[in-house]
């Protein structure tokens, strides 16, 4: 596992090779058997799942635990310096060729952190980045970091009113299976 | 200049009582074939320069439209609508946008929901749905509008918000070019 953290243009962590791979494997697997919906609306276009909370898949299920323990939470709070109140949401998200999510900032409610766990890597040219935006007055400016998919990697963010990012449109013939959230003070 | 087919008194009365009805009207072949084929012609000469603000929208403005806003601003264009939407014309608040791969606008917190009467004209090439650019109009029923070379779409709004969806890379160089026109008028003759 390699952790690495940034703090421009906002709070965000970069963690490599999160689980082994078996297990990641194992999860991409299980993930592909969920219900996916379309999502559309002026700002998005991809396919969800429930929230996994509700999943009656035991792999799934394993994770979520795993992800909203106790124990985590803990490390996530040291990692970024936060505090948390150990609820978190997770959902399946999966973008296909076309699919996107313009620029917004997650803020709603108690969201503290913002979470990707990447189960599919793209190459650069596959379209399907994270852009992050530097901000001027609390909006969004321009993109000055993007993280392209890579299998296995987990991308956190400090959720606040500077958090303007967006999912670059997927453009080659690819699923971009990730599992998605946040975590809530 | 208004294909003939839309000038006839039968035809306009019809299309009165379904926009009546329906609350919006569209109309395709809008202009005569020569005069839509010379109005595409001019706008793809014309410049265009891009106005974005990422969490409200992407699209690009032409530097100067007079000479295209004279076309809907034209008595004939104007006696249209009038006998269309049974009104006496007081302005019409113009703008002409172009979209393309990239391009979007978003439904904003501070834009409120808007009442009144409008109309939207496309410039296009070849546009399939897959392209996305649908125009969405977000009220009681959502009213989807396919972008299409020389198609006039005319609507009382009620409380609705609109937005242009993301044109994706299916679209490739094609674009479309968005006329539209917000109606002040006083009162029904």
């Amino acid at each position: 596992m390699k952790v690495r953290k940034f703090s421009k243009p906002f709070k965000h962590v970069l963690i490599e090779n999160f689980l082994s791979k078996k297990d990641a494997k194992i999860l991409l697997k299980e993930l592909k058997k969920e219900k996916f919906e379309l999502k559309e609306s002026d700002l998005f276009n991809f396919k969800q799942t429930q929230e996994l909370h509700f999943s009656k898949n035991k792999a799934i299920l394993n994770f979520y635990k795993f992800f909203s323990g106790r124990e985590f939470g803990k490390h996530i709070e040291e990692m970024m310096g936060i505090k948390l109140n150990g609820k978190i949401d997770m959902a399946g998200s999966l973008y296909e060729r076309t699919d996107f999510l313009l620029p917004h900032d997650d803020r709603l409610e108690s969201r503290k952190a913002a979470y990707i766990y990447y189960l599919i890597g793209l190459n650069k040219k596959d379209g399907g980045d994270l852009a992050f935006f530097s901000s001027k007055k609390g909006k969004p400016w321009k993109i000055v970091k993007r993280f392209f998919p890579k299998e296995n990697s987990l991308i956190l963010f400090e959720v606040s009113k500077n958090s303007w990012h967006a999912v670059e449109e997927v453009l080659a013939s690819k699923k971009r299976y990730s599992f998605t959230g946040w975590f809530h003070r | 200049m208004i294909n003939k087919i839309y000038l006839s008194e039968k035809t306009i009365s019809r299309v009165r009582e379904e926009l009546r009805k329906k609350t919006f009207v569209l109309l395709d072949d809008f202009f005569d074939e020569n005069f839509y084929f010379l109005l595409k012609s001019e706008i793809l000469r014309k410049k265009f320069s891009k106005k974005k603000i990422p969490d409200q929208y992407s699209f690009s403005e032409a530097e100067n439209c007079r000479k295209f806003e004279k076309i809907f601003l034209s008595p004939q264009f104007l006696e249209f609508l009038e006998e269309t939407f049974d009104l006496k014309i007081k302005k019409i608040e113009f703008s002409m946008r172009k979209f393309q791969r990239g391009d979007y606008t978003l439904l904003h917190d501070s834009e409120k929901s808007n009442d009144g009467k409008e109309f939207i004209f496309f410039i296009s090439d070849f546009w399939d749905a897959e392209f996305g650019g649908n125009v969405f109009y977000l009220g009681k029923k959502p009213l989807i509008v396919q972008p299409h070379g020389n198609r006039l779409f005319v609507i009382r709004r009620n409380k609705s918000r609109r937005f242009v969806k993301y044109l994706n890379s299916r679209c490739d160089k094609k674009s479309f070019v968005l006329v539209q026109g917000r109606i002040n008028a006083p009162a029904r003759i």
